[in-house]
């Protein structure tokens, strides 16, 4: 290649990389709030990684923010729920303090209050505090299981001064807790976790979406427990259900076989599959319908999804869309498909304390993986310039050819985000491009020590290593690509991203390196003193 | 080498491998691992304070501080004077969850203590009641917000419930996927490199994963598959640098009639170096990566050299004892294959002698 192709060509490169490496890494605000975000800061991070909370928006005309959506920080949401009968210390102690004060308020001498209604307040104060029994720091609310007002019921009784939970109570709890686990598995995010907390209460935390009101979709799906139900009517209080018939023991999983997720050419669906008679049930239902009824699929006792049946419904599986996104979709499905299969859960949970946590690994975290992985890019860096002198610059600019595609594949590709095993999968592609790299300079290498031409032993040191950094980088790539179709979480992230690293480090290695040597080349006055390679010195018999 | 080369030596590593995956399994399934990086039970202590703890001082002068840092300071008093020591001191914001939003106030706090499973009720009530304590006590404090602020404090106890499901997908995922790889190496360098290479890396993944098993590290709960796939992964390498090697020299004219055993041992003597140099930067890799990192990346990624320096062991210990009878029996196929056309063509060459 000509020195001046060469120059131009390299120039070209350089300027683009150094935009690239510009864009990938570096941030910087322009007044108030808005400001340029860097690829990295942008691309998204999982629960145990993420950086402090930066606003990034625009200025509307009012001089009010509207902060865009990049503002990702890793970290996640922590929802606590308590079933029907159970209360925080802190929401007993909300209503008991409102009681109490009514109470107080009534008795002021200036009050208008007649003594009924002091009775009254009196005595909801009373009622209240004997209705409930403190065990660690949930509240037990005593009374029958069995009573007919399910919402208003008992769930515990007292043994000696303290509750003592009801048997019924407790298997409906572990069943809804098994219910939960199974919604959260499936939804498959990563560090996403089921705590039982005080023996009678739920736990989740779920990574941050980076979308509040798909996160809230989630959160209040997977909180849905009881069983299933399919309803008919104009509105919620007139709609009717299935007749069982009571002789063959039916059950609504005679009418209902599955309820799943489906993506439907990209649309997020909820796929309910009926049986023969569920789906004759429901094309009689609709057999009239024209828009102003709905069939309702309900769990516990609120409908999950009211679908408008603007038409006669016939069809063995129903596709169900609408403002669903893909996790909004999945967590309904799966809620659905847990209460038409698991056991009989005759309450329903309430949402109490929110927490919203950074990075599970503390703030420091993510900068101190950029420092790790920096300081290992540098010591290859510098590895290939102190062994073969100018030759580095080649390496140099394939290595950043791999580095940068990497870092916009991870961000760019939906699934993706920066994690430990991200991490460590750039560092091994890294690994495996430097040592492929080396692999086929040492043979060049050798090829030169023998006597032949620079241009010679490029030609032959490739070709003779080729087949074999083909074959590992085809071997590597395989093993990823296929771990990660059957995979699911940190290890299906780890693989994809691996096999992305393979591909870009074969790429790297037997085409661009060599394309960069060819143009470095052109420069070099002294070929060999520029690669640090040594002819074999022949001894003169 | 040639010591490491002795059938003893490779009976009793298989030994030693087998025994350890074999316990380890037995172990998996009695225990699991010892995932206590998930804290699988623990007992914490959550002090929620609103907006005017988060933006109030407390004290005058150069002794002004943030009230947040001088409640926890004195919530970290209390918890010591109880003989109480945190494990883990974690801040959330607190937030709402409604139909269709979720939010936080960014107002609003919780600082939780987390604390061991064992710890002792009585202990946290004492806590609890001190604290508690402490935040009426500040009320008879001119210009505390903290008295006000305080909106609750509680300790609960807290068991997590696994989610199993990635560990037995991320095993079949594991081999599946180094079938195909390795379906892949067989098809370029022959069955005895496939077969051998095959066994080397499930080796490598079973026994890191039986490693962790057995050793009670404490690792996160996905953390042992992940082990697995690297030393799976790595070892899919090592082996390939050594079919490459084993390739070159059967085409080698030089090493022409050169037996399976022999053929196994020149490889291996000029691919060790490479073998051991790329495990070593895998190792380095990590251990510098875990090193300069925040501590809970240091814990999650510190035990995964295992899993890159297995793979030199398998790869130069046991994989080519694997590869050799099954070398043996293609060469002696091929052989006799060749043995029978030799017979048929001079049988032929009789035949039209006569």
């Amino acid at each position: 290649m000509s020195k001046v192709k060469s120059a131009l060509f390299l120039t070209l490169v350089s300027i683009v990389l150094a935009g690239l490496c510009f864009m990938c890494a570096v941030s910087f605000n322009y007044g108030g709030y808005e400001g340029f975000r860097s690829i990295l800061r942008k691309t998204q991070k999982d629960a145990l990684l993420g950086n402090s909370f930066s606003l990034v928006g625009k200025a509307d005309e009012a001089g009010d923010y509207t902060y865009g959506s990049e503002t990702y920080v890793g970290g996640g949401y922590t929802v606590v729920y308590y079933p029907d009968g159970v209360l925080s210390k802190d929401a007993y102690e909300d209503e008991l303090e409102m009681r109490e004060s009514l109470l107080e308020e009534l008795k002021k001498p200036d009050s208008k209050a007649t003594p009924e209604e002091i009775e009254d307040a009196d005595e909801a104060v009373k009622e209240y505090t004997n209705g409930y029994k403190q065990s660690g720091s949930l509240y037990f609310k005593i009374g029958g299981y069995d009573e007919e007002d399910e919402k208003d019921r008992g769930i515990a009784s007292v043994v000696d001064g303290k509750p003592v939970v009801d048997k019924q109570f407790a298997e409906e709890f572990d069943r809804a807790v098994a219910a939960i686990r199974n919604s959260v598995r499936e939804l498959g995010y990563e560090n996403s976790r089921v705590d039982v907390r005080d023996g009678y209460s739920v736990e989740i935390f779920l990574p941050n979406f980076g979308n509040t009101a798909s996160q809230a979709g989630v959160f209040n799906a997977l909180g849905r427990v009881g069983g299933f139900d399919l309803k008919y009517g104009a509105n919620e209080e007139d709609a009717e259900g299935i007749t069982f018939d009571e002789d063959k023991n039916e059950t609504i999983r005679d009418y209902v076989k599955s309820v799943y997720y489906v993506s439907n050419g990209g649309t997020p669906s909820i796929a309910v599959r009926f049986t023969k008679a569920g789906r004759d049930v429901v094309k009689n239902w609709t057999a009239e319908a024209s828009g102003s009824s709905y069939v309702y699929f309900y769990v516990g006792d609120e409908p999950m999804i009211a679908l408008t049946a603007s038409q006669q419904i016939d069809q063995g599986t129903l596709y169900i869309s609408g403002s669903y996104t893909a996790a909004t979709a999945k967590a309904t499905a799966y809620a659905l498909n847990n209460a038409l299969n698991g056991g009989e859960v005759s309450f329903s949970f309430s949402v109490g304390e929110v927490f919203e946590r950074g990075a599970l690994f503390g703030d420091l975290a993510l900068t101190l993986c950029f420092v790790a992985c920096g300081v290992l890019a540098l010591a290859f860096i510098v590895f290939f310039f102190v062994r073969y002198h100018g030759l580095g610059a080649a390496h140099l600019y394939s290595f950043l050819i791999y580095l940068l595609p990497m870092i916009l594949l991870v961000w760019g590709i939906p699934f993706l985000h920066i994690g430990i095993e991200t991490f460590l999968a750039v560092l091994f592609g890294m690994l495996l491009h430097s040592v492929s790299t080396m692999i086929v300079y040492e043979n060049v290498k050798k090829e030169y020590a023998q006597g032949k031409t620079m241009s010679t032993s490029v030609k032959n040191g490739y070709k003779k290593t080729f087949w074999g950094i083909f074959d590992a980088h085809i071997i590597l790539a395989l093993i990823s690509f296929v771990t990660y179709f059957i995979a699911i979480g940190e290890l299906a992230t780890f693989a994809f991203t691996l096999g992305l690293a393979t591909v870009i480090s074969g790429l790297c290695t037997l085409a661009v390196g060599r394309f960069h040597w060819a143009c470095l080349m052109s420069f070099a006055k002294n070929k060999g003193k520029f690669c640090n390679f040594k002819r074999e010195e022949l001894e003169d018999e | 080498m040639n010591k490491l080369r002795s059938n003893k030596l490779f009976a009793l590593l298989v030994a030693i491998s087998s025994v350890i995956i074999v316990a380890g399994i037995i172990l998996y399934v009695l225990l699991g691992f010892n995932t206590a990086k998930d804290r699988p039970t623990s007992k914490f202590i959550d002090v929620s304070y609103g907006t005017t703890v988060v933006n109030g001082t407390v004290g005058e002068g150069e002794a002004t501080k943030d009230a947040s840092v001088y409640l926890e300071e004195n919530v970290e008093k209390l918890l010591k004077e109880n003989g109480l020591t945190y494990a883990e001191k974690t801040h959330f914001e607190n937030g709402a969850l409604t139909s269709n939003d979720l939010s936080s106030s960014g107002q609003s706090k919780t600082v939780r203590y987390t604390f061991g499973a064992k710890t002792a009720n009585d202990k946290l009530d004492k806590a609890i009641a001190d604290i508690e304590a402490f935040v009426e006590a500040q009320a008879e404090v001119q210009g505390s917000p903290i008295s006000e602020g305080v909106e609750s404090v509680a300790w609960h106890a807290s068991e997590n419930l696994a989610l199993k499901k990635a560990a037995w997908r991320g095993a079949i995922a594991i081999a599946v996927g180094t079938i195909v790889a390795l379906i892949y190496l067989t098809i370029r360098f022959g069955v005895s490199c496939g077969v051998a290479g095959l066994v080397v890396a499930l080796h490598d993944a079973l026994f890191t994963a039986a490693f962790f098993a057995l050793t009670r590290i404490p690792v996160f709960g996905f953390a042992p598959v992940l082990y697995a796939a690297i030393a799976a992964f790595a070892s899919v390498a090592v082996w390939t640098v050594l079919s490459i090697r084993i390739r070159t020299n059967t085409k080698d004219p030089e090493n022409a009639g050169l037996a399976a055993d022999a053929l196994a041992d020149k490889s291996v003597d000029g691919a060790w170096k490479s073998v051991a140099l790329i495990a070593a930067a895998l190792a380095v890799i990590v251990v510098v990566f875990g090193l300069v990192a925040a501590a809970g990346t240091r814990a999650l990624v510190l035990p995964a050299i295992v899993g890159c320096l297995i793979p030199v062991y398998s790869s130069l210990l046991i994989g080519p004892k694997v590869f050799v009878p099954i070398r043996k029996a293609f060469d002696k196929k091929r052989a006799s294959k060749k043995g029978g056309y030799v017979r048929k063509k001079k049988k032929a060459e009789l035949e039209a002698e006569e």
